[in-house]
């Protein structure tokens, strides 16, 4: 839930409360306002009405008039005053209006006279019951009002936030590197834009140097290798040498050839994330990985592999001629290397214009798939390798934005990409 | 034939020195660009074999200058930077070869040889061991004048033993030389096993002699004894 529909939500309920309780307290003070004004007027007229009877002669009752009765009631009555409502059905009007009525008992020498004042209670009830639509108009005008207002702080002031948030969403160290300060006209915001510019100021800084190190280190590492891999060779062509001399000179040999591919493929890995396969071309994927399993072919052979190829659907992709090359490569390599020893499969598939799958048959795997894209992780099958050729298939993808699923169901293993 | 080695590290220069002369190669040495850049101009040499980084200046430059100003030879850069950059302008600016550290002293010795051979008879060279023929421009092979159909592979790895006869090749470096240097390729070995073995078997039926003999631990030796 939006900060602003929150707040909002909090604004309303605080003045649906205050409306319903000033709403009820409303309605009874002026109901009380008006009764007591109507008693007042009821009192005086009743006060008119008796003055009036002193001066009377001859007394004469007066019935079922619409405002007063005057009856003469037996004597033992008592004298009283008393207000009520009541309703009375009004035979020209076929309803039943409501009246506020004052009975009063007078007293004139001997005779008793009952006195019945009344007033309709019509507009005093018209006037009440408009008082409710009005409040509730009015809480409407609040709800709209408080709801535009948000709208409006939720667009316009809040605006470099969410700006800030989606910046932070696209935020990438190769493509973004820094999310710089941008003034907006809130305090807050600002500082929250410095902050957010020294943080990624500090991180791809970081990033950089740790970057510089790999690329450094390893640059720095292949002249020793390159040393001690050619001093080796010259040692084995020495005539002195035992075969367990040999064996010894083969193992560090091997192990030397080992760390060269490791630093060719962290530099390749540093490579790319240095952006330094900029040149794109147009690549056919399909006729790319027919070339590719041609020179395949005599490894496939060799571990009779068999191959099932379904190239219909044309992919082509903007993208670096040599990055799309190792990825296939890779991708190919290990279909072939972690397959099976018997009935081996790998099966190659254009699922779409932009979907390329590629399944071989293999043992099960010995971590979870999610995990296969991590740096030197490697299956226990094969020690030879290096670990590192999906970790360089994923990066790759990272750079263009493939997306690429790593899937292992049973025997089957299949690599999908989406271009 | 002579070469000048143009290259600041000491030892790298040291075994490949070491490793050209048992082929009879002449080596001279130069290690910086200036005393490169001296000796290209005032000595002939059939072959540079030319360092890019280098203290006074790159390597480059250099193979430029041997360019513009004809001098006679042929150039193999060797570098430390695996850039495609790099390696398209060095060949751009004539170099016959890139070779990226660290390499295979055999496979240097391979690519020299090619070179030299390319510049010297245009290529149209057979090369001749005993009974051994291999014309290479062809990817053909004479066993005392009767042809060998060989693979492309197995050509490849029959030349590269030939072009480093003598030498104790490692698994390793006959496996990268055959299949580049393309990372990750642990199940290269039994692959090139089997390349040789039928390489063998081929030479073997058509009449030639078995010259090729297994080095317990490391790899072969392609050898005339």
């Amino acid at each position: 839930m939006k900060l602003t529909a929150k707040s909002s939500i909090y604004y309303l309920v605080y003045t649906l409360f205050i409306f319903t309780i000033g709403t009820i307290l409303f309605y009874f003070l002026i109901r009380n306002i008006l009764f007591n004004a109507i008693d007042e007027a009821l009192h005086q007229e009743k006060n008119q009405v008796v003055e009036n009877l002193k001066y009377e002669k001859d007394f004469k009752e007066i019935h079922n008039s619409d405002f007063i009765d005057i009856i003469e009631v037996s004597s033992d009555s008592k004298l009283y005053d008393k207000v009520y409502n009541t309703s009375i059905y009004s035979y020209e009007k076929k309803i039943r209006i409501d009246y506020r009525e004052l009975k009063s008992v007078y007293r004139r020498g001997d005779h008793f006279y009952e006195i019945t004042i009344r007033q309709s209670l019509t507009e005093a009830e018209s006037l009440i019951s408009s008082i409710l639509p009005i409040e509730v108009a009015l809480f409407m005008g609040l709800i709209v009002g408080v709801l535009l207002i948000n709208g409006y702080i939720s667009n316009k002031i809040w605006e470099p936030f969410y700006e800030l948030i989606e910046r932070l969403k696209n935020y990438d160290l190769v493509n973004v590197k820094i999310i710089s300060y941008k003034k907006s006209n809130v305090d807050e915001f600002d500082e929250l834009s410095e902050i957010v510019e020294k943080m990624t100021t500090r991180i791809y800084r970081d990033f950089n140097s740790q970057k510089e190190f790999n690329e450094n280190s390893s640059h720095e590492l292949q002249t020793p290798l390159a040393i001690i891999r050619n001093k080796l060779e010259l040692l084995i062509q020495s005539k002195n040498l035992q075969d367990e001399d040999m064996v010894l000179i083969g193992s560090a040999f091997h192990s030397i050839n080992r760390l060269t591919q490791l630093n060719k493929g962290l530099i390749l890995l540093s490579k790319i994330e240095n952006n330094q396969y900029y040149e794109l071309s147009r690549i056919n994927i399909g006729q790319l990985l027919e070339t590719l399993m041609v020179s395949f072919e005599e490894l496939i052979a060799e571990r009779n592999i068999q191959v099932e190829m379904n190239i219909t659907k044309t992919i082509i992709i903007p993208a670096n001629q040599i990055l799309v090359e190792t990825l296939l490569f890779n991708i190919i390599s290990n279909a072939i290397k972690h397959n099976l020893e018997e009935n081996g499969k790998i099966v190659i598939d254009t699922i779409s214009k932009n979907v390329l799958e590629i399944s071989n048959t293999g043992r099960p795997l010995p971590v979870a798939a999610e995990r296969m894209f991590e740096r030197f992780l490697k299956s226990s099958t094969s020690e030879l390798s290096v670990g590192l050729g999906l970790s360089i298939v994923k990066k790759i993808c990272d750079l263009y934005k493939f997306d690429i699923k790593y899937t292992c169901d049973g025997n089957i293993h299949t690599i999908r990409i989406e271009f | 034939m002579k070469i000048l080695l143009i290259e600041d590290e000491k030892e790298l220069r040291q075994s490949i020195i070491t490793y050209l002369s048992h082929e009879g190669y002449v080596c001279e040495v130069a290690r910086d660009f200036p005393e490169g850049q001296e000796k290209m101009n005032t000595y002939a040499y059939d072959c540079f074999i030319i360092d890019l980084m280098m203290p006074g200046g790159n390597g480059l430059d250099l193979v430029k200058e041997i360019k513009t100003k004809n001098i006679k030879g042929g150039i193999i850069i060797i570098s430390a930077k695996d850039t495609l950059d790099d390696r398209i302008k060095g060949l751009d600016l004539g170099s016959d070869d890139y070779l990226t550290k660290p390499f295979h002293l055999s496979e240097l010795n391979a690519r020299l040889k090619s070179i030299v051979r390319r510049r010297q008879f245009d290529g149209n060279t057979d090369i001749i061991f005993n009974e051994i023929r291999l014309i290479p421009e062809n990817h053909e092979v004479f066993v005392n004048d009767t042809r060998v159909t060989l693979t492309g592979k197995e050509f490849d790895l029959l030349l590269f033993f030939v072009s480093n006869k003598g030498r104790v090749l490692p698994k390793d470096s006959i496996a990268e030389h055959i299949w580049g240097d393309h990372m990750d390729q642990s199940n290269s070995f039994d692959f090139i096993y089997t390349h040789i073995k039928n390489m063998r078997r081929k030479l073997v039926d058509a009449g030639c002699k078995d010259y090729l003999t297994t080095v317990y631990g490391i790899g072969y030796k392609f050898q005339t004894e």
